[in-house]
């Protein structure tokens, strides 16, 4: 008890479990939101979210080093987790302990089962709207946290409450983190009377290598834009030929302008001798009219074998979605080469019918907008017919595919948003859990105020 | 006796001033039967409401006011104006073009349009009518600058505005709105320009005609046949369409009561009597503030459900409507207090969160329709009813908590009235009500989260809107955190909750600004110099807190060390 050497790590436990720390942590998170929002105004949302919350340390204005929304998170965890242990001590003793210590496991089974969907009906049948689905989910949250109350209140008695919200905050910060680690948010562009299989990620590009000789099926090799923002030579397993490029000649938004004379022009090959990359801005998220960035590289192609130059080329996102891929012929076999938005290929297809979209009365004000959709499974030999609309997306085998844009030009294309994230029903549990820690511990200070009143003086 | 009945005059005089105008207006029975026509129902922006509306809305947009003085400076509704307007084409006299109602603030455009500067700065199309074309080149190369995505300064967007200004009277006067004619044959809700036949021939259908009619014997001044065509027409609609006749009578009614803005200054009159009360007879002044308080809250409770009946949404389905909400919600707040501790502040905090947010709500309102049809992903009456109304009582109980703590801090440094016992009781009010805007906060914003899942599949995006409400949950959590740990005191909360009130007005408007800010200027200007002047008077009000102690002219408030050391002094 008396060692030196313990003051100092009680004193450094004291210090993490204070309140005077969760005061100061608070206060960061405070300031790194709202710089994270002001940043906002010059740079997109994703650029932001992964320089200012994603991340352990982030730069304000791209140099003053602050603490990032990580590096907050897990202190908030750690402080909470210490301050709990050293202030709140199990009350229970005997059969009641037991008693707790069973029901706590009953309401974390059933907060897990919630959040795992073992609850869930099948999505596709579902007509039901909003209110009645948001409340059947939160319904299943307040269950799982009501039961998880009644162990609070078993094992701590008057801080019930108080433990409960913290878990659903502690929930709440996890479902966070792993969202931000796991999920993937794709787009699918589907015209009336289109299939298609994958989802686009418009946020990163990949160059596509395809050897399309085999008639029955494609062989593919795909760069990430990570790969070639980093330049130098990358190996392409399965083709007959490696690329270099340039780390300088890699934009992350690039316009294409038809090539003057006297331009400098690093293509040596196909369409960049007629057209030239023009460097523009990234385009800031909170820009209302939310256009995406269109990136563009200029590759240099090298047969392996022999290391016979087969020319820069200029591959460009614009490129590929107005003309096509780019034909690249070595030993024989023609290559289709495209720098495209990154593709996840899904296990089901989507078929669209029909898009609607209906304005008010006499204006131009959108009033809703629905696809009327087929989902054909592949896999699980699966076929169902579907509407999505606004405020009422799909779930399907864990993805959510919503109503995002339309072609605006024929009316006839829908753009759907495809999220791939298991863990969406957390927040519901957790919105809940705190709910009813914040409600529950409202009630344990009145029941006991009166108590206290009702005792004479 | 005095003391009993001055709270009960200062109530009847209340009433005198609002009832009359529970009754719809009217004119005599031998004179043009306006108000009659302002009740037609009619649909503007995908909305079914009574002409009278029409009329107020853009004169509002475009005098900046709801009524009119013509050129020998009588005063007439807004419904005078539009019925001239639109039927200039049958008027000889031409009046609309002679009543001054265009607001132009701009001294450039006035030199442009070679107008002399008056007090109203409202001028007439026959004032400036014949100059119009002065004004052409300036717009195109505004319009070249604004499509080049080049920053506009303020005469190229006054001139924007002038033009828009224009362009609705343009479109009311050839009928391009609203849409006058009911669905038949199959048409939906159609404007009289695409309802008239195309050709000289053919038979008008029965509704043209009675439009025909109205305005035709509108714009000779024929009183009997305009009152028997408007009579004719709204009988016929009663029958065939009860509903939307029911409503748009309504609203014109509503229009008429203008309530949001009696309770206004209903609430300015209370603050008046609360501040009165502190100077003495503190009683009766506090009983009467309390009283008319009380009354205005159900006249603002009241237009509060009228809206939410017409409008046919839950209370918050836009900025203008935020105000009116959050004021309602912080006045209850005040009047319980009021209630329960009988401090007098209650009524303070009442009356200054009344008139406040209804004055933001009148400013907002210069924008046009207030109940405007909702983009499709607004379209959800759950989600406004629960997340929007959640997050909105998070604003109102921020604000309410930042008022005490301003109350606090300003009672303590100016005066000797912030005793131990107010001070503890300003205290207790501060944090009770901040556990509540944490739970709303919460809530709210965990809400707001839920519906992102729900419709776009993902929770949490962080962007502006979001991060302003986490913002107001976060600071709530640092104020309790704080308290609990003992960091705090009575001053240091007092501070916390004047912080606050900047953090709120953050995200409610700061960040709309942001998203807005980059595409226009103006009116949002105006928006951010009063957000960074309110932020700076917080901040002052702040600063006046840090005085030392001894400073403060009520008892140090903060107990222990601090209150020690001024104790050995005064010994």
């Amino acid at each position: 008890m008396n060692s030196p050497e313990r003051n100092p790590v009680q004193a450094a436990l004291a210090f993490l479990g204070s309140l005077w720390l969760t005061v100061i942590l608070l206060g960061l998170s405070i300031l790194l939101v709202f710089f994270g929002t002001l940043a906002q105004v010059n740079a997109g949302i994703w650029t932001v979210m992964e320089q200012y919350f994603r991340c352990w340390i982030a730069l304000l204005g791209g140099w003053i080093p602050f603490p990032g929304g990580r590096l907050l998170g897990t202190a908030l965890l750690i402080n909470l987790l210490i301050s709990h242990t050293a202030r709140i001590k199990v009350q229970a003793r005997g059969p009641r302990l037991v008693l707790g210590l069973a029901t706590l496991a009953i309401g974390g089974a059933l907060t897990w089962f919630v959040i795992s969907h073992v609850f869930d009906f099948d999505s596709t049948q579902r007509t039901i709207n909003p209110s009645q689905r948001v409340t059947v989910q939160l319904i299943q949250g307040g269950g799982a946290a009501a039961v998880l109350f009644v162990a609070c209140w078993l094992l701590f008695r008057r801080k019930a409450g108080i433990v409960l919200l913290h878990a659903g905050v502690v929930i709440l910060m996890l479902s966070e983190l792993f969202t931000s680690v796991l999920a993937e948010e794709g787009q699918m562009s589907i015209f009336e009377g289109q299939k298609i299989n994958y989802v686009e990620d418009n946020r990163s590009a990949e160059l596509a290598i395809i050897d399309g000789s085999d008639p029955e099926k494609d062989d593919v090799v795909a760069v990430p834009q990570s790969r070639l923002q980093k330049g130098g030579s990358i190996r392409l397993e399965g083709m007959p030929f490696d690329i270099e490029v340039v780390p300088e000649q890699f934009f992350r938004n690039a316009d294409l302008q038809p090539i003057r004379g006297g331009d400098a022009n690093p293509a040596t090959q196909g369409a960049g001798l007629r057209i030239r990359a023009q460097n523009r801005a990234e385009n800031s998220g909170v820009d209302t009219s939310s256009r995406v960035d269109l990136p563009a590289a200029y590759v240099t192609f090298r047969e392996r074998g022999s290391n016979s130059n087969l020319g820069t080329w200029l591959t460009s996102v614009r490129y590929t979605i107005e003309k096509g891929p780019q034909t690249i012929r070595a030993g024989g076999k023609d290559y289709r080469v495209s720098l495209r938005f990154k593709r996840t290929y899904k296990p089901y297809s989507v078929y669209l019918y029909q898009f609607k979209f209906d304005r008010y009365a006499g204006t131009d004000t959108p009033k809703d907008y629905s696809s009327y959709v087929r989902v054909d499974d592949t896999e699980r030999n699966t076929t169902r017919d579907a509407r999505i609309w606004m405020n009422n997306p799909l779930r399907y085998r864990g993805d959510t595919l919503y109503q995002s844009s339309f072609d605006a030009e024929t009316e006839k294309g829908t753009v759907l948003q495809v999220v791939d994230n298991a863990g969406w029903m957390a927040p519901y549990v957790a919105c809940m859990i705190v709910a009813v820690g914040l409600i529950g511990q409202f009630q344990l200070h009145l029941l006991e105020f009166l108590r206290k009143r009702r005792l004479p003086e | 006796m005095k003391e009993k009945l001055f709270p009960i005059g200062v109530l009847v005089l209340a009433l005198v001033w609002v009832l009359p105008d529970l009754r719809s207006p009217s004119t005599p029975a031998e004179t043009l039967q306006i108000h009659k026509f302002g009740r037609i129902p009619v649909v503007n922006n995908g909305r079914v409401k009574p002409m009278d509306t029409i009329a107020r809305t853009h004169l509002r947009i475009v005098a900046n006011r709801e009524s009119f003085k013509d050129k020998e400076n009588q005063s007439h509704p807004a419904i005078v104006w539009l019925l001239d307007v639109e039927a200039e084409f049958a008027d000889p006299g031409q009046r609309a073009r002679k009543h001054p109602v265009f607001r132009i603030d701009d001294p450039q455009i006035r030199e442009a349009l070679g107008l002399a500067p008056k007090e109203t700065y409202r001028y007439s199309i026959e004032e400036f009518g014949e100059k119009l074309t002065s004004l052409a080149e300036p717009l195109k190369k505004t319009h070249e600058r604004k499509e080049n995505g080049q920053k506009l300064d303020q005469y190229e967007n006054q001139l924007m505005e002038f033009e828009r200004h224009l362009s609705y009277y343009e479109r009311l006067s050839r009928f391009a709105i609203p849409h006058v004619i009911p669905p038949r044959n199959g048409f939906d809700w159609r404007t009289l320009a695409e309802a008239v036949p195309k050709g000289e021939q053919g038979a008008l259908d029965p509704d043209v005609d009675a439009w025909k009619q109205m305005l035709l014997s509108y714009g000779k001044k024929d009183v009997k046949a305009f009152n028997d065509a408007v009579n004719a027409y709204l009988g016929r609609l009663e029958s065939e369409r009860p509903d939307d006749v029911k409503r748009a009578s309504l609203e014109a009614s509503f229009n008429h009561l203008d309530p949001f803005n009696k309770a206004k200054w209903l609430y300015l009159v209370g603050f008046v009597l609360a501040c009165l009360a502190w100077l003495g007879w503190s009683g009766p002044f506090n009983r009467a503030s309390w009283g008319l308080l009380t009354f205005t809250y159900v006249l603002h409770t009241v237009a509060l459900i009228a809206r939410m009946y017409l409008s046919g949404r839950p209370p918050v389905t836009n900025l203008y409507s935020s105000a009116i909400f959050i004021g309602w919600a912080a006045v209850a707040f005040g009047l319980s207090f009021e209630r329960i501790y009988k401090l007098g502040v209650g009524n303070i905090i009442a009356a200054v969160a009344g008139f406040v947010t209804l004055q933001i709500a009148h400013i907002l309102s210069a924008d046009g329709d207030t109940m405007e049809v909702l983009q499709a992903v607004l379209d959800t009456q759950f989600w406004l009813a629960t997340h929007v109304t959640c997050i909105t009582l998070g604003y109102a109980t921020t604000y309410v908590a930042g008022l005490l703590g301003v109350i606090y801090i300003l009672r303590g440094v100016f005066t000797k009235s912030l005793t131990p016992e107010v001070g503890r009781s300003l205290a207790r009010m501060t944090y009770g009500t901040v556990c509540f805007a944490t739970f709303f906060s919460f809530i709210g914003t965990v809400l707001g989260g839920l519906w992102a899942d729900d419709s776009w599949g993902r929770f949490w995006g962080w962007d502006p809107k979001e991060n302003g409400a986490l913002m107001i949950v976060l600071w709530n959590a640092l104020f309790l955190h704080a308290r609990w740990g003992g960091i705090v005191r009575e001053r240091g909360m007092a501070m916390l909750a004047v912080f606050g009130n900047i953090v709120v007005s953050w995200s409610w408007f700061g960040v709309n600004q942001l998203g807005v800010g980059l595409h226009s200027y103006g009116f949002t200007n105006g928006v951010w110099i009063t957000f960074i002047l309110f932020s700076l008077s917080q901040l002052g009000i702040l600063g006046c807190a840090l005085f030392p102690a001894d400073l403060w002219r009520s008892k140090p408030p903060v107990k222990g060390a601090h209150a020690g050391e001024n104790g050995n002094g005064d010994a």
